[in-house]
């Protein structure tokens, strides 16, 4: 569709994709609480602390109510963030140290807490420590729903009815903010800061819910009140639109759901082509709540199960009963289709709070410790994934799948580590599934040119297109300068998966793609050509990919393969694959 | 008055999951008790004075504990931190 060009848009990146047409409600909360001060005789100061208890009531119910959500939708190894709020919240210290406060400067109780909590807060930033410095925002979050429950006597939540559809707008959100306002006429998300993928992008497209993030200046730009189109697909936000875009946007949207419906109804079609060539269409999940899409749209099992999630959300390391016990509700649920578990992709862009702050900002994330790397180098944070992936095993059909492996050492030595587990449990008598499949992403040049020394040691291969043209291609894929670098048809790409699936065929073993090429039409026809086992993409691409398969014929992508291995420049190959109707 | 001193053994220090337990743990006490970590001294019921102490891996902490139930109260809290808060070794 052509997009007029607004002059009150708003542009972001697009963290969740999807569009929706909704009322902005601007949350300025960040910003500090604006507290009076005034005077109190001592006969009140029992009121005030009563008052104080009220408010705590308040908010002990909201977060046991944000509680209930995320353990519902997430599980119950997701709330603990709630309840070192909790705790945070019924601190007795902080109770008596208020009424020590106005017993002393006789005033009102919204400015003695006020006070005394921020005295907490100034202890806390001077730390050497990120992470202690990390809880300022917890107890912020505290403070501030305390501080209105006791001056508006509300709570967050019921300072603003949500009675229509509502774009919610703000400097940041937290996990718990997400849970709670999708379950209240939420229906988008707009933040000032954050990225594509931090731990609440993550969240928001795990619940389906598009969220724009890195939206500069969001909150001067947008009013509570306003009608916003939010087009997550473009990163693009569209302030009280004209009626000819509304309505323009209006139909976009009726039709995505008509689509949809026809992908739901149409869930246990094949990805076949017209002459039979069927692959293997999973998709790619970050939760647990994801396979109810999974199935919804007929995908033929887990390709990418990215395990990141538990550890940026966490404050701590997860444990191995944690980690069982997700990947075992996937496994499980899956029913004996295929889940292919990946071990941490940490680094890059994905760095947990869990690490020291020289790890977590390294001058290059992308090249410096991450993944594979840093599960060698601290095995006992590999091995408790490990052991948890394979005792999940034994509920279902899972496989193991290894990042970032630039030299062969590194996947003998994993192996070796795997091994090792495998052993130690057998001698606990746990039970996994003896004959699980391992098997290594493709995403490094060096990977790919000595792919021989690689597919003779494992069961399997998925390519991840977006680091492989990341690295092939030298281009950080979030640097804007550089953009129009980063080209996964590129004939250089092109060729080393090429190089990639004839090499892992001639082993014996299936190749995957599991990147965002997977999913993109144009490439379709070089997999199909390829012959590529199997793709994994999104849970809602499922339907669309299938449908597009279905219209190619292999011996025919075949040819335009042939053809188009010859041309030497991206542009070349893109315009031809943008001529071909269909994939032939 | 009863004291003993603690090494905290989890490897991300007492952090916001630990100190919960921490609290919940002496709260069920009616002993005072305090954690005293070289001149700072906080009241052991109290997450927010947990946390300002920031006391990472290998961190030595005093627990004190005055009242009817003091000696309980610090043998508890002392198996509590050696054993990781109940979070696994590994953590």
């Amino acid at each position: 569709m052509a997009k007029h060009e607004e002059i009150n848009s708003i542009i972001g990146l697009n963290a969740s994709k999807g569009i929706v047409i909704g009322t902005a409600y601007v949350r300025k909360l960040n910003q500090e609480t604006i507290v009076s001060r005034t005077m109190i005789s001592t006969d009140k100061i029992e009121e005030e602390m009563a008052k104080l208890r009220k408010a705590q009531d308040m908010v002990t119910e909201e977060l046991e109510l944000v509680r209930e959500k995320i353990e519902k939708n997430l599980g119950a190894s997701y709330s603990d963030i709630i309840s070192a709020q909790l705790a945070i919240l019924k601190d007795q210290e902080v109770f008596r140290e208020v009424q020590a406060y106005i017993e002393e400067h006789h005033v009102n109780v919204a400015f003695a807490y006020k006070v005394v909590v921020n005295q907490y807060v100034e202890l806390l930033e001077d730390h050497d420590s990120e992470y202690f410095k990390e809880r300022v925002s917890d107890i912020r979050d505290i403070k501030q729903r305390v501080l209105i429950a006791l001056i508006s006597k509300q709570t967050i939540l019921s300072t603003f009815t949500i009675d229509k559809p509502t774009i919610f707008v703000s400097r940041d959100l937290n996990p718990a903010d997400i849970m709670m306002l999708v379950s209240e006429n939420v229906i988008g998300f707009i933040t000032e800061f954050g990225g594509k993928t931090s731990h609440v992008a993550i969240l928001a497209r795990a619940m389906k819910v598009p969220m724009i993030t890195g939206a500069k200046e969001a909150l001067q730009h947008i009013e509570s009140g306003q009608t916003c189109i939010l087009d997550a697909d473009h990163g693009k936000v569209f302030v009280q639109p004209s009626q000819e875009l509304l309505d323009e946007y209006a139909r976009e949207i009726s039709e995505l759901d008509k689509r949809d419906k026809v992908f739901v109804a149409a869930h246990d079609k094949k990805a076949v082509t017209k002459d039979g060539y069927a692959f293997k269409l999973g998709a790619n999940i970050s939760l647990p709540v994801e396979i109810a899409d999974v199935k919804k749209y007929g995908g033929d099992g887990i390709g990418l199960y990215r395990t990141e999630y538990l550890y940026l959300m966490k404050q701590h390391l997860p444990e191995e009963e944690e980690l069982f016990n997700e990947y075992r509700q996937v496994t499980e649920g899956m029913q004996n289709k295929e889940v292919v578990i990946r071990t941490i992709d940490l680094g890059g862009d994905k760095m947990s709070a869990l690490w020291d702050q020289d790890i977590r900002f390294e001058s290059n994330p992308f090249m410096g410790y991450r993944a594979i790397r840093i599960c060698l180098d601290e095995p006992a944070v590999f091995i408790t994934q490990l052991r948890a992936i394979l005792r999940s095993s034994a509920f279902g059909k899972a496989s193991i799948l290894i990042p970032m492996i630039t030299h062969v050492e590194q996947l003998t030595e994993s192996l070796k580590i795997i091994e090792n587990v495998k052993r130690t449990l057998d001698k606990e008598k746990i039970p996994y599934d003896k004959s699980i499949k391992i098997g290594m992403m493709i995403e490094t040049p060096s990977a790919v040119m000595n792919i021989e020394n690689f597919v003779d040691k494992i069961d399997f291969i998925s390519i991840g297109t977006n680091d492989l043209t990341q690295y092939a291609l030298a281009v950080d894929r979030g640097n804007e300068r550089v953009a129009d670098v980063y080209n996964h048809y590129d004939p250089a790409i092109i060729k080393m998966i090429k190089k990639v699936v004839e090499a892992t065929h001639q082993a014996g073993i299936p190749a995957y793609v599991c990147g965002e090429m997977a999913s993109e039409y144009r490439a379709l026809v070089l997999f199909t050509a390829m012959k590529v086992d199997g793709l994994s993409v999104a849970p809602s691409y499922i339907g669309a990919v299938k449908d597009h398969i279905n219209t190619c014929e292999q011996k025919d992508a075949e040819q335009h393969l042939h053809k188009i291995l010859k041309m030497s420049t991206r542009n070349e190959i893109m315009n031809y694959l943008d001529n071909l109707r269909g994939c032939s | 008055m009863v004291s003993r001193q603690v090494t905290i053994l989890n490897k991300q220090g007492l952090h916001a999951r630990p100190a919960t337990a921490m609290v919940n743990t002496a709260a069920k006490f009616k002993s005072e008790i305090f954690i005293c970590r070289d001149e700072k001294k906080v009241n052991g019921k109290s997450i927010l004075g947990l946390l300002v102490l920031a006391a990472e891996c290998g961190a030595i902490l005093t627990i004190e504990a005055q009242g009817l139930d003091e000696n309980e109260a610090v043998d508890t809290l002392v198996s509590l931190v050696n054993d990781h808060f109940g979070m696994g070794k590994s953590s």
